[in-house]
Order: C-alpha cells, then structure tokens, then sequence
C-alpha cells in the first residue's frame, strides 16, 4: 500500500478491481467501497458508516481539506462531513 | 488548490513478493496482528490472501496531493528521475550522480518529502537515508 505522511497522520490507499480503501492511522480509521457501497469502519468495531461520496478521488478531496482545517483528525466531525 | 495525483500500477504477484519481503511470511503476519492487530496489518493480510488466489491482476496505488502552490525545478524533476530509474542509496550517493553539493540536495530532497512525493527509509545501520519514488506517472489536474 501507498504511505503518506499528512498532519501528523500515515494515510495508506490502494485501489483494485475489488474497489478502493484509505486508511488513516493512527486513528484506526478506514474507508472503502469493498463488498459495498462506500462506507467507514472505525476502530475495527464491525460499525460500517455508509457515507454519501462513491468516489476516492473524492472522499480522499473531503479527508484532505477536514485534516487541514482540524490539523489532525475530529472523527465526529469527519463522519458528519462524510455523510 | 492544484490535484498532484501520483500513480503506481503493481501486479498482484509483486505486491504479495513486497509483503513477504516486509513481514517474511503469511504466518509471521497473522502473529503480528494477533499480538497488536491494527487495521494496516490486517488490510495487509486481506490483500496477501487476495492477490496469492489473483496475481496478474493489476493493483494500482495513488496518491492524491492537493497542493496551494505546486512548483516543481528542472532539479525536482532530475532527482524524482534519477531515484526512480537509478535508484541510488542515500543522498550523497544522490548528489554525486547530479554532480552538485550533498547539502543542497538533501534540502530539495527534504522538500520533495514534506509534499509527500518521496519517501525516505532509515537504516540504523551508519544512519544512511535512502529517499525513494516509485511511482509511474504524475498527473496533475488544472
């Protein structure tokens, strides 16, 4: 997977024919469009959030403008700006 | 703001020869994870098992950059090709194939990183820094 260094965060993203991911550490955060429409799972705790934007291109657009407003990362804000 | 998207495009037999390169082997992963699983580890695993059952199938990694103000020099552009193609060790190693000062460079180089075009790797070993690229193309949309 690709590694980004962002704001104090390491965001990895892959795509394939099986659809796209981003995952966001150390937040433990992830979104993709895998076996569903796009949606995040936080912390692993088997919660998927269905979120309204199908495209990575733009949920990564979304993720780049909430790390650089908050400086990191407010998942309660995120997941509103997500929705 | 401008999109630098940087794209890469690996076939699923030499992602899973990069994952057995990291963590040596399928079982050796599982370990890791049992002891501190993280969702990294465990898409790492999901992918090795994945691409094991499909290697030619194509897996492209991006990444997306929104930069304010992108500014590349003839002298970003020789390094990205040189690690690239020529894959040198470290920067002085670097500097001598562009035949200018180590100090220099390692400040271009320092650039290159904080706007997340390359990555730089550490070995503890003599403290040698190995900046890396490894994408195929860079796009940039206006």
């Amino acid at each position: 997977m690709i590694k980004l260094k962002k704001y104090g965060k390491i965001i990895y993203t892959g795509k394939s024919i099986r659809g796209w991911k981003i995952i966001i550490m150390p937040d433990e955060i992830r979104i993709d469009d895998y076996y569903k429409p796009s949606h995040v799972h936080v912390q692993n705790k088997g919660i998927h959030i269905p979120i309204k934007y199908k495209d990575y291109e733009e949920t990564g657009l979304i993720l780049e403008l909430h790390l650089k407003k908050n400086k990191g990362i407010n998942l309660k804000e995120l997941i509103e700006e997500l929705l | 703001m401008i999109k630098i998207k940087l794209t890469r495009t690996i076939n699923g037999k030499s992602l899973t020869e990069e994952l057995q390169e990291e963590y040596g082997s399928m079982k050796k992963l599982e370990g890791i994870i049992e002891e501190k699983g993280n969702m990294k580890l465990e898409s790492d695993l999901e992918d090795w098992e994945y691409f094991l059952e499909h290697p030619e199938e194509e897996y492209t990694q991006e990444v997306i950059i929104y930069d304010e103000k992108p500014s590349f020099s003839m002298t970003d552009l020789e390094i990205l090709d040189l690690l690239k193609n020529e894959k040198p060790k470290s920067i002085t190693e670097l500097a001598n194939m562009m035949n200018k000062d180590s100090g220099n460079i390692a400040k271009q180089v320092n650039k290159l990183k904080e706007k997340g075009f390359i990555t730089i790797e550490e070995k503890k070993i003599n403290n040698i820094k190995t900046p890396i690229f490894s994408y195929d193309k860079i796009e940039i949309a206006i």
